[in-house]
């Protein structure tokens, strides 16, 4: 029965990977692109140059919205950041009784101000956001229908992940076997191999994606306790309860110093929003969020202050294990928490997998006799026309299929987060994303595009202005004067080599100082480690040394080889934290095994 | 091995299983999964909201459990017969709770 059984797994695996693959390549492009969406997004808005820190800029953003939005409901702020340099603003207008709610559009409840508090002319364009919302809400269908079928495909890809797993009983020794200009074959080595490398990434961000819309596909677990959603809501968020608005009138209190009283309590982290509800009424309260970058939840702490006497009234509540993992599941799908080292990192894993999907056939099934992928009979045309494109070595790594470099990329820190996590982010932040993008959907892009096309000069809604000297992605830097508030606010990138101005806070550690060594010290400790667990086997030793090595021996290299690996992972989570370093240890042996697979990729090639 | 009795021609049986087991997976294995989403969360012993959680949390990984099982499983009927015990197991479980606790 044991052969059955992976054979049916066999199958479950190739059907499963081909129903989808196509919505779900379309995914992993979009997805691993948006890790770099708050870069893209700069890269897209050159002309947004940051000019204040994050306190004197958020004051300056409830001034203006003070004289253009007095009766709002609330205010939503983002401070400018080291990863986006304008203040982002939007509101949620008070419902009059008996007043028909106007249908809105994006422009109309949102703004972007520079540190002075000015509306800052920017092109029209949603630049790294498109690519992010792309990726669960797929932009040419209804919201809801699109977040459907991405749960679905999510699901498909988990048991394609579950059934290959089983299906290939000698994981980890098929995942050196790379055999070249085999046609068919060698596609399917290719499939093993960049699967196999970043299996625990998949597995990982497939499930996390699934618990992110997790109330969304799976809400009976919530109807089982609760009658409705909203007392589920009320009972998991009791500090989330609108407050009721008294119509008397009172000034706010300064946010700079409730801004330093939170940045205290949070050891050092950046505020991530601010959000004031019931402006300029007595009952005004002022929340601020931790940026998501300080922690790897996705639910950071927040405090809540009275708004206009500046007192603490409130804090989040603890959150108990489950909910704390749900936060954690979320975040480490969001890789909001992730500094420029292991964003790269998840970018490099997506990336794969939005190659070889492709080549989505299961070896098992090749060598069985199912009919779906066997090699051309050979001496006929077809035959022929395999191992032409199949080709050599160089082949096995070609031009993936995925979007341009350039616009490949990221994710927003601390944007009114739209991300749905199981329905947990306050409520206020899911309401007002979702009834935005259920509103017209504004395409300039897709207009600049076709406009592009017809010839026509680019659409420029700004002035032109210099480009920021430094647009490296994911090392923005910033343009202030104030010393002080360099120090204060340094931007990530420039932190590395001069870090006695500031010892980075423990999160920050992977782009402060020698973090960029802690990554290549692990990757080089966690190539060493692949490539004597590689040379332990004899299939590779001919390679490798042009003989084969004793069984004494091989045995010493897998030994070494594991604990080489074993030591990267202790260096990782020394150096990054010990849930951090985790994440970047899985990143690191990704690339350490890439770097063997293609250094034994060459030295194959050099022996034929 | 779905694939292999499809293949063998049996007359009907050989026909309708393997559209019956992906029926089975994706509608039946949902079904069961959400009932025992529902049940851990009226049984594990944390405060509702937590329980809620850690259920729908959980809830992925049984739907792809029952998924690999049914498609791996000996014969169609055998999946069907399983599938119809745990939903009615659950269910009743699930009946029984909410009648005698209520939801809040």
């Amino acid at each position: 029965m044991k052969d059955g059984f992976r054979q049916s797994m066999a199958a479950l695996h190739t059907w499963t990977g081909l129903l989808f693959g196509w919505l779900l390549f379309a995914m992993f492009v979009t997805g691993t692109a948006a890790y770099f969406q708050e870069e893209i997004s700069r890269w897209m808005r050159p002309e947004l140059v940051a000019t204040a820190p994050p306190a004197p800029a958020t004051q300056a953003a409830i001034r203006w919205l003070q004289s253009t939005q007095p009766d709002a409901k609330s205010w939503f702020i983002t401070p400018p950041s080291a990863r986006n340099p304008a203040t982002e603003v939007f509101w949620q207008p008070r419902i009059v009784d008996g007043e028909p709610q106007a249908r809105r559009r994006r422009g109309d409840t949102s703004a972007t101000l520079d540190g002075d508090g000015r509306v800052v002319a920017v092109r029209e364009t949603r630049g790294g956001f498109f690519l992010y919302r792309f990726h669960f809400d797929l932009h040419y269908m209804p919201v809801l229908w699109a977040r459907y079928l991405v749960g679905i495909a999510a699901m498909f890809m988990l048991v394609a992940i579950l059934s290959g797993i089983i299906t290939h009983k000698k994981i980890f020794a098929d995942f050196f076997m790379l055999r070249f200009g085999k046609g068919q074959r060698s596609w399917l080595d290719a499939h093993n191999v960049t699967a196999v490398f970043a299996l625990p990434f998949y597995l990982m961000i497939t499930y996390t994606g699934l618990v992110t819309l997790a109330t969304m596909y799976m809400p009976w677990g919530i109807t089982a306790n609760y009658t409705s959603p909203e007392t589920f809501f009320a009972d998991v968020f009791p500090d989330n309860a609108e407050v009721a608005h008294t119509g008397v009138a009172a000034p706010l209190a300064p946010v700079g110093p409730l801004m330093a009283v939170a940045a205290q309590r949070w050891g050092g982290a950046a505020i991530g929003s601010v959000q004031i509800a019931n402006p300029g009424d007595r009952s005004a309260t002022i929340t601020l969020r931790q940026a998501a970058n300080s922690a790897i939840g996705a639910r950071g702490e927040s405090l809540v202050f009275a708004g206009v006497t500046g007192r603490v009234i409130g804090s989040s509540a603890s959150q108990g294990g489950a909910m704390a993992t749900q936060s954690v599941m979320v975040g480490l799908h969001a890789g909001r928490y992730a500094g420029w080292g292991l964003r790269w990192l998840y970018f490099l894993s997506g990336r794969q997998r939005s190659g070889p999907l492709d080549g989505e056939a299961p070896r098992e099934t090749a060598r069985s006799d199912a009919p779906a992928f066997r090699l051309p009979p050979r001496g006929t045309a077809e035959h022929r026309r395999h191992r032409r494109s199949a080709g050599r070595h160089r082949r096995l790594f070609p031009r993936q299929p995925v979007a341009p470099d350039r616009h490949d990329g990221t994710r927003r820190m601390g944007d009114p987060q739209p991300v749905p996590d199981l329905g947990c982010r306050p409520a206020l932040d899911d309401r007002t994303a979702l009834s935005s993008c259920l509103g017209r959907k504004p395409r300039p892009d897709l207009r600049a595009v076709r406009r592009r096309a017809r010839g026509e000069r680019p659409h420029r809604t700004t002035r032109p202005v210099e480009r920021p000297d430094d647009r490296r992605l994911a090392v923005p830097r910033l343009r202030h004067d104030d010393a002080a508030a360099r120090t204060r606010f340094r931007p990530r990138g420039v932190q590395r080599g001069n870090g006695h101005l500031q010892t980075p806070p423990p999160h920050a550690r992977d782009a402060g100082n020698g973090g960029g060594m802690i990554h290549a010290l692990a990757i080089i400790v966690t190539t060493l480690g692949f490539a004597c667990l590689c040379a332990a086997m004899a299939r590779h030793q001919k390679d490798v040394f042009g003989h084969t090595l004793t069984a004494r021996s091989a045995r010493r290299l897998r030994i070494a080889g594991t604990i080489a690996l074993l030591s990267a992972l202790a260096v990782d989570m020394t150096c990054l934290g010990s849930a951090y370093g985790a994440v970047a240890w899985c990143g690191h042996l990704t690339t350490g095994a890439a770097l063997v697979l293609t250094g034994l990729n060459r030295k194959a090639a050099r022996r034929k | 091995m779905a694939r292999k009795r499809s293949a063998s021609p049996q007359g009907f049986a050989a026909r309708v299983n393997l559209p019956l087991r992906v029926l089975g997976a994706v509608v039946g294995g949902y079904g069961v999964t959400s009932l025992a989403v529902a049940c851990l969360a009226r049984i594990l012993p944390m405060r509702p909201a937590e329980a809620s959680i850690a259920a729908t949390l959980a809830s992925f990984a049984i739907y792809a459990g029952i998924i690999v099982a049914i498609f791996s499983a000996r014969s169609v009927l055998r999946v069907w017969l399983w599938l119809g015990a745990a939903a009615l197991l659950l269910g009743g479980g699930l009946y029984w709770s909410i009648l005698t606790g209520g939801r809040l």
